[in-house]
């Protein structure tokens, strides 16, 4: 049940929204997404660790004659999607509101669809489920770039959605194959499909047909293309929707269905899929170093975690899936954080040039604190939320490979020196003209800031908990690939 | 059954009302009566009424489920329309022709012999043709009727000679003897296949598909846009519900003989429909290339040669035609509000008119396939019918075709939401509820997709 209130809340008050107009709107999506995070919170201290199945789990015949499900519910890694959504979307709509957009019950209508999508992509039992969900999810943040973007956002939202979109096709032909391979009456639930026993031809083709979609939204390299100016271009929470939760799609489908149902294709191809996605870490990262433009140096920061991530889900071993997990979770607290702080140091000095920025410490210690704490997460270092999933990432990757364990590792060398060095220009040096300008955080900041890095330390210190959820859905996930192997 | 005469009866009231003078309640009047017939169709719904006129047509739940949907989109068709019936002049003409044209249509998706086939193609098609050229003052509409004309009358050359080498080698008209024949492996081939290749060209020039398709783009172009709006959406769904009638139940057994040609026809209708129609500038030409490529997806269901490839087209049909009329509808209003129907005319139209907006863009959404309206639920009926006995490459086209597709219905939106506009277009009342019932029908479709499926 708690599912599917999850699910059906954001969609029913998203709906609302839009009828709505005035300053209330901002209230009540506020409020929404707060009773969502309790919500989320509640089925997180409610579950029940050792069942391995999915729990709080609804099952309802949606398509008879197609053998589809209305099946959703919860398993550790959807919980810990599922917590991090909730845990985000009152930030975004705090963030949100610290800006002025037109026609806000529109944006917080469609912030809250898109939550819709989300939740309903990471519960989804029902393969059929999971693709409607998956352009559901899509819809809302195309609209939120194309209505609220930047000045060349047509060209580059319809990139985006196209990209994003012939993906998902290949997908989906994908899932009609392998939901009529499954013995009759025909059936989409995960599970029938997670049953089938595929010849390791069948197992290779089907593997590059999900591997695009996922590889797209993710995005791995080479399929990163659109990525840095959608995520520049965005209005900052359709950038903190995209980095921060709808990044993490791609890993999840990864994770609950190219994983289970193909294994052994992932273990033909996965030495590919790993070496782009090295590729890409590397590459984004020497892209972050160059950039000039301080939103899209963290977007290819935001492209190197998840390209890390997913080198850690395509190794196969125990370490690299729950790392991958768990550095979902911490990366989107980070990338939130940095796409804000990065936000306030636009919206005071309106620009996005690092040159142009400087001697802001002197004038803004807070903000210079907290944006250094945030900073540390995502360059991962100890007692911050980033350190674990990043040690567990490496180690899982080193255990397939030493070398590729080696390239990636210097993503962590390079993580340090593109924020350091962002951050010493932009933040310490001499007063300028432009530091004049600037004051330090004002309570509405604080209250977005200092709960995400408490988060950060908490997360950083004490991770048992969510690794207590995760350890036993990863265990699950192997045995399924070894009985599918089989 | 029912539904045949009732709307023969109202061809007639239509004649009657210029004779006796009651003209100008005849628009109302026929929507009365097609909401009525569309009542009692769905009354005749699992109520097998067996062949009638002496084994001429058959009205199955497949034939009840085709003529629902034609009749229903009729019904949305008028209530958007009224502009053409403003004018005095030919009201009862128009009226009356439609309706005829809609009584050829329920023949050809009814018929059990195939003069009846032809019959209901010429009636559906003569109508046309004159409807094509019902502005008469306009250079672009005579074209359009001309060619229209010329190229039917060519289609139905090909159509006709494809009957008589069925009839040389069967003799027989009743489609169930020749399925018979088909299946008790048949002596004159050669001319079967002949008859067949015929069938396949004639009937694939009524649904425009590659390389049959050269007169569509012109004549859509230049006919009125409510004539456009009916030719793709009513002949449309008769025409492929004609083919598909035809091909699964006469000449399943034969499908290795027309199986392949039709293949690459479809293929090549999807990519190349949807390739031509991103080049277009104009909002009304990008539908008819659209709706092309829609030809190409709906000969999927031929080529599934099964009874779910039939659920499939009644389902895309309705979700085709319902969008398609509500696109025509804005692309009317816009017409008439800017004088063209080019992109740039939509520009601004986002602030201006949310509901214009709203409804382009969930029919656009709609016809592009993406998932939860009622589109995408169509084509993936269609893939799956046609996977249960194929491979999955034609689909692979097909979906290919659709992300190409994306490019230029989304063009429509983006083009919204670019620019500014002074006016605000007035909307008459009957057009937004149309409007808003096209919505609701193809967001219910999409949720509730499974109200259709039932058995047929």
């Amino acid at each position: 049940m708690i599912t599917t209130t999850l699910l059906f809340f954001p969609l029913v008050i998203g709906i609302l929204l839009f009828f709505l107009k005035g300053e209330n709107v901002k209230k009540i999506a506020l409020g929404a997404s707060l009773i969502e995070l309790v919500l989320g919170v509640t089925a997180f201290v409610q579950f029940d660790k050792k069942q391995v199945l999915a729990q709080y789990a609804t099952n309802i015949p949606w398509i008879k004659g197609m053998g589809i499900n209305f099946h959703v519910g919860m398993d550790g890694i959807s919980l810990v999607l599922v917590l991090l959504t909730t845990l985000l979307l009152p930030f975004i709509i705090m963030v949100a509101n610290r800006n002025t957009y037109k026609n806000p019950s529109s944006l917080y209508g469609l912030i809250l669809l898109m939550q819709f999508g989300l939740i309903g992509v990471f519960t989804a039992q029902d393969a059929f489920l999971f693709y409607i969900f998956w352009e559901v999810a899509l819809i809302p943040i195309y609209f939120i770039a194309l209505l609220w973007g930047g000045a060349d956002r047509i060209r580059i939202t319809f990139k985006f959605f196209i990209y994003t979109l012939a993906g998902s096709l290949l997908m989906l032909a994908a899932l009609i194959y392998l939901y009529l391979q499954t013995p009759l009456p025909h059936n989409f639930s995960l599970q029938a499909l997670y049953d089938l026993q595929l010849t390791e031809g069948t197992q290779n083709w089907v593997f590059w047909m999900l591997f695009f979609a996922f590889a797209i939204k993710m995005p791995i390299f080479p399929f990163h293309s659109w990525l840095a100016d959608t995520y520049t271009d965005a209005p900052t929470p359709g950038t903190m929707l995209l980095s921060g939760v709808m990044s993490k799609m791609g890993v999840y489908g990864a994770l609950k269905i190219l994983l289970p149902i193909v294994p052994m294709g992932v273990n033909n191809y996965g030495p590919y899929a790993i070496t782009l996605a090295v590729i890409g870490v590397i590459y984004a990262s020497l892209l972050a170093m160059f950039q000039k433009d301080y939103k899209r140096l963290i977007a290819y920061s935001s492209a190197a975690h998840v390209g890390l991530i997913a080198a850690g889900v395509f190794s196969m071993t125990h370490n690299g899936i729950a790392g991958a997990v768990v550095q979902m979770f911490a990366h989107g607290i980070s990338a939130v954080g940095l796409f804000y702080v990065v936000d306030i140091l636009v919206n005071r000095t309106n620009t996005r040039q690092l040159n142009e920025l400087g001697g802001i410490r002197t004038v803004a210690p807070v903000y210079a604190t907290s944006f250094m704490i945030i900073m540390m997460a995502s360059i991962a270092l100890p007692l911050t939320s980033g350190f674990i999933g990043e040690f567990l990432l490496l180690v899982g990757i080193y255990e397939y490979n030493y070398w590729l364990a080696g390239f990636a590792g210097l993503s962590t060398i390079l993580g340090a020196v593109y924020m350091l060095k962002s951050y010493q220009v932009s933040i310490l040096g001499d007063k300028s003209a432009i530091s004049d300008k600037f004051f330090d955080l004002v309570w509405q900041e604080k209250v977005i800031l200092f709960p995400l890095i408490i988060l950060i330390f908490v997360m950083g210190v004490y991770p048992k908990p969510l690794l207590d959820v995760i350890t036993p859905a990863v265990k699950n996930l192997y045995t399924i690939m070894e009985i599918t192997i089989k | 059954m029912k539904a045949l005469l009732l709307l023969s009866g109202l061809g007639f009231l239509g004649i009657l009302s210029e004779i006796l003078n009651f003209k100008k309640i005849i628009y109302k009047l026929t929507i009365v009566g097609l909401i009525l017939t569309l009542g009692i169709t769905f009354l005749e719904w699992d109520n097998p009424a067996p062949l009638q006129f002496s084994n001429m047509v058959n009205f199955d739940n497949l034939a009840i489920s085709f003529i629902a949907v034609l009749v229903l989109t009729a019904i949305l068709w008028f209530l958007t329309s009224a502009p053409i019936f403003d004018d005095n002049e030919h009201v009862a003409d128009k009226t009356t022709l439609i309706l005829f044209a809609l009584v050829g249509a329920v023949c050809m998706v009814s018929y059990h012999n195939v003069t009846m086939l032809f019959i209901g193609i010429e009636i559906l098609s003569i109508c046309m043709y004159v409807m094509a050229g019902s502005k008469k003052g306009d250079l672009g509409s005579n074209e359009s009727s001309m060619k229209y004309f010329l190229m039917g009358a060519f289609a139905t050359g090909f159509l006709l000679m494809g009957i008589a080498f069925i009839y040389g080698a069967t003799a027989s008209f009743d489609i169930a003897e020749i399925k018979m024949y088909m299946e008790n492996s048949p002596e004159h081939l050669e001319l079967v296949y002949t008859g067949i290749l015929l069938l396949v060209i004639g009937l694939s020039f009524k649904i425009s598909a590659v390389p049959f398709h050269f007169w569509a783009p012109d004549v859509y172009d230049g006919a009125p846009i409510q004539v456009t709006s009916l030719m793709s959406t009513i002949v449309k769904t008769a025409a492929i519900a004609a083919f598909y009638k035809l091909f699964t139940v006469s000449f399943g057994s034969q499908s290795e003989t027309w199986e392949c040609t039709l293949s690459y026809i479809a293929g090549i209708t999807i990519i190349l429909g949807n390739l031509i129609a991103v080049f277009q500038s104009s909002a009304k030409r990008m539908l008819a290339y659209s709706g092309i490529s829609h030809a190409g997806y709906l000969l999927l269901a031929i080529l599934a040669n099964n009874a779910s490839g039939g659920n499939a087209l009644v389902y895309y049909t309705l979700a085709y035609s319902v969008a398609t009329i509500a696109a025509f509808a804005i692309i009317a209003l816009v017409l008439q509000a800017k004088g063209d129907t080019n992109f740039s005319s939509f520009e601004g139209l986002g602030k201006k008119n949310p509901l214009l907006a709203i409804a382009t863009i969930i029919s656009m959404l709609s016809l592009a396939g993406i998932p939860p309206f009622a589109g995408f639920f169509g084509k993936y009926y269609l893939f799956t019918s046609y996977l249960e006995n194929h491979g999955i490459g034609l689909v692979v086209v097909a979906l290919i075709g659709s992300a190409i597709s994306i490019y230029y219905y989304f063009r429509l939106i983006v083009t919204m939401f670019k620019g500014e506009s002074e006016e605000v277009i007035p909307i008459s009342g009957t057009v937004k509820l149309v409007l808003i019932l096209c919505m609701l029908i193809t967001v219910a479709l999409g949720i509730f997709p499974d109200v259709m499926s039932g058995g047929w």
